[in-house]
């Protein structure tokens, strides 16, 4: 198993006497699958990532990340993260930017290199030399995903990671996580607001809402019982009365 | 992790004014200006045009510059690793909070020594082109004590910066109590001028002077080596200053490793 989580609990305050409650049961993905998380602005999907990465602390629960508890940094030796709202010093040009992020993985100058150079080719990136401060929002967006997929992971948690591509730039993508896929059998877990993006790719998807996961299917189950992935979500999500499974 | 960091400062437009500064200096004197040896054969003595100026007071005058450069552009760095956006991507690798923090002050005494490093042989070579050498204690004082200066700074400013969670309210923050550090040396003038003769005010004072980082000690003992050479550094400011760095280092380290990103 690459990620379990198991009876994850974390409460916002929010003004007033609002309160956010993240209430995850169980989740697990396993080695060489596509997992989605689905649900609606606000519900939890970046939240319940970044306490995967420890990046924000549980109440309680226990998560094990490829392996290891996911507060030990073992846990995120092979793992890389494509945050949803991501900043990159704006002075770097691409290549020095993934150099300097490249390094904290310990990989050496030529190794470096040679994944940028099949990146860029994968990408259609053509813009290496470029600033940050001066890349259109597709650009920017290409240049994180190169950073996330720098690194010969074995596990790519990727939040929202087709903001503002085009489709020619979406399926470059694509294509590149799918060649890898078979290559390395790697996992992928991705959250995403545009169904048609994983409709066809993932093995299971996880529906989540106000904090709790609503329910999970996959891919076989969504095909047999409503037909495509958009149906399944309009079908839980479309109601203004909440459904349960 | 101190390579990133590192890799980072260099990029730091603002701080390229520090070495600018002092390549500035080094031309001024060169055209318009001079250097000679100090008739006390101690030290050295500049002029400009036919002026001669204050060594001791020109050298202060550079360092005190260089503080406010680094003051203003090292911190801007640790300001956006506080920011969620880039912490995200620094903490999702197999970095733990105790490296990032570490490293990163690694990183800022590295990049201050080198910075230092290249100041001073740049004023060697300023008076090295006029025939007389720049003093060895002066060399070693400005390149030791100079990115401890800058450090104890820093450290404050870091503090705040956590506490703020801005970049100015942590260098405004950071630099006017850092700077506030130089009161607690000389605390019977600063009592009397407010007629605080309770000796509790006192007491109160040296508590301070050892919770907040004290720039002005190590500045102190810089001032010494220039005036006396090694000899006369006072072994008991030494350990002040290097123990009055503790207790806002250690608050900083705590608060960081509680902080969610």
């Amino acid at each position: 198993m690459i990620l379990q989580a198991d009876n994850i609990s974390k409460t916002f305050k929010k003004s007033g006497s609002n309160s956010f409650h993240l209430n995850i049961d169980h989740l697990e993905i396993k080695e060489g699958s596509f997992t989605a998380i689905l649900g609606p602005n606000g519900s939890g999907k970046s939240t319940f990532l970044k306490i995967i990465l420890d990046l924000l602390f549980a109440d309680s629960g226990n998560i094990t990340l490829t392996g290891s508890n996911h507060k030990q940094k073992k846990a995120r030796a092979k793992v890389s993260y494509l945050p949803e709202n991501y900043s990159f010093p704006e002075n770097f040009t691409i290549k020095e930017m993934l150099h300097a992020f490249a390094d904290l993985k310990e990989s050496t100058p030529e190794q470096i290199n040679r994944k940028i150079s099949e990146l860029a080719n994968a990408f259609n990136v053509n813009y290496l030399n470029k600033k940050m401060k001066n890349l259109s929002k597709g650009m920017r967006q290409t240049a994180g995903l190169m950073h996330t997929f720098l690194a010969d992971d074995q596990f790519y948690i990727l939040d929202e990671p087709f903001n503002g591509l085009d489709a020619v730039q979406k399926k470059a993508i694509m294509d590149y996580i799918f060649r890898i896929q078979k290559e390395r059998n790697i996992s992928i877990l991705i959250t995403t607001h545009i169904l048609s993006d994983i409709d066809k790719t993932c093995d299971t998807l996880y529906l989540i809402n106000d904090g709790r996961i609503i329910n999970s299917a996959t891919k076989g189950e969504i095909q047999n019982q409503f037909g495509s992935v958009e149906d399944y979500y309009l079908n839980y999500f479309e109601t203004k009365d909440p459904i349960t499974s | 992790m101190i390579r990133y960091t590192i890799r980072t400062l260099l990029k730091n437009k603002t701080l390229w004014a520090w070495p600018g500064i002092f390549i500035l200096f080094v031309i001024v004197i060169t055209i318009w200006g001079g250097v000679s040896a100090d008739p006390s054969g101690y030290s050295y003595a500049i002029n400009l045009g036919g002026v001669p100026l204050p060594t001791g007071i020109v050298i202060n005058q550079l360092v005190s510059i260089t503080i406010l450069i680094a003051i203003i552009g090292i911190p801007t760095h640790f300001s956006e690793h506080l920011k969620p956006e880039r912490a995200s991507l620094l903490l999702s690798k197999p970095i733990s909070r105790d490296e990032l923090f570490l490293s990163d002050f690694a990183g800022v005494f590295a990049f201050c020594f080198a910075y230092t490093l290249i100041s001073v042989l740049l004023l060697t070579l300023l008076t090295t082109v006029h025939g007389v050498l720049f003093p060895l204690h002066h060399a070693i004082a400005i390149i030791v004590f100079l990115p401890l200066i800058l450090l104890s700074y820093y450290i404050t400013i870091v503090l705040f910066l956590i506490l703020t969670n801005s970049y100015l309210g942590g260098v405004l923050l950071g630099y006017f109590l850092t700077g506030f550090s130089s009161l607690f040396l000389n605390v019977d003038p600063f009592l009397q001028m407010f007629g605080l003769t309770d000796t509790w005010f006192e007491t109160i004072l040296q508590i301070l002077s050892y919770l907040i980082p004290s720039a002005e000690a190590f500045q102190q003992i810089m001032i010494q080596i220039f005036d006396s050479g090694f000899s006369g550094i006072d072994a008991s400011l030494l350990g002040f200053s290097f123990v009055s760095c503790v207790p806002f280092a250690l608050l900083a380290y705590y608060l960081f490793q509680k902080k969610q990103f």
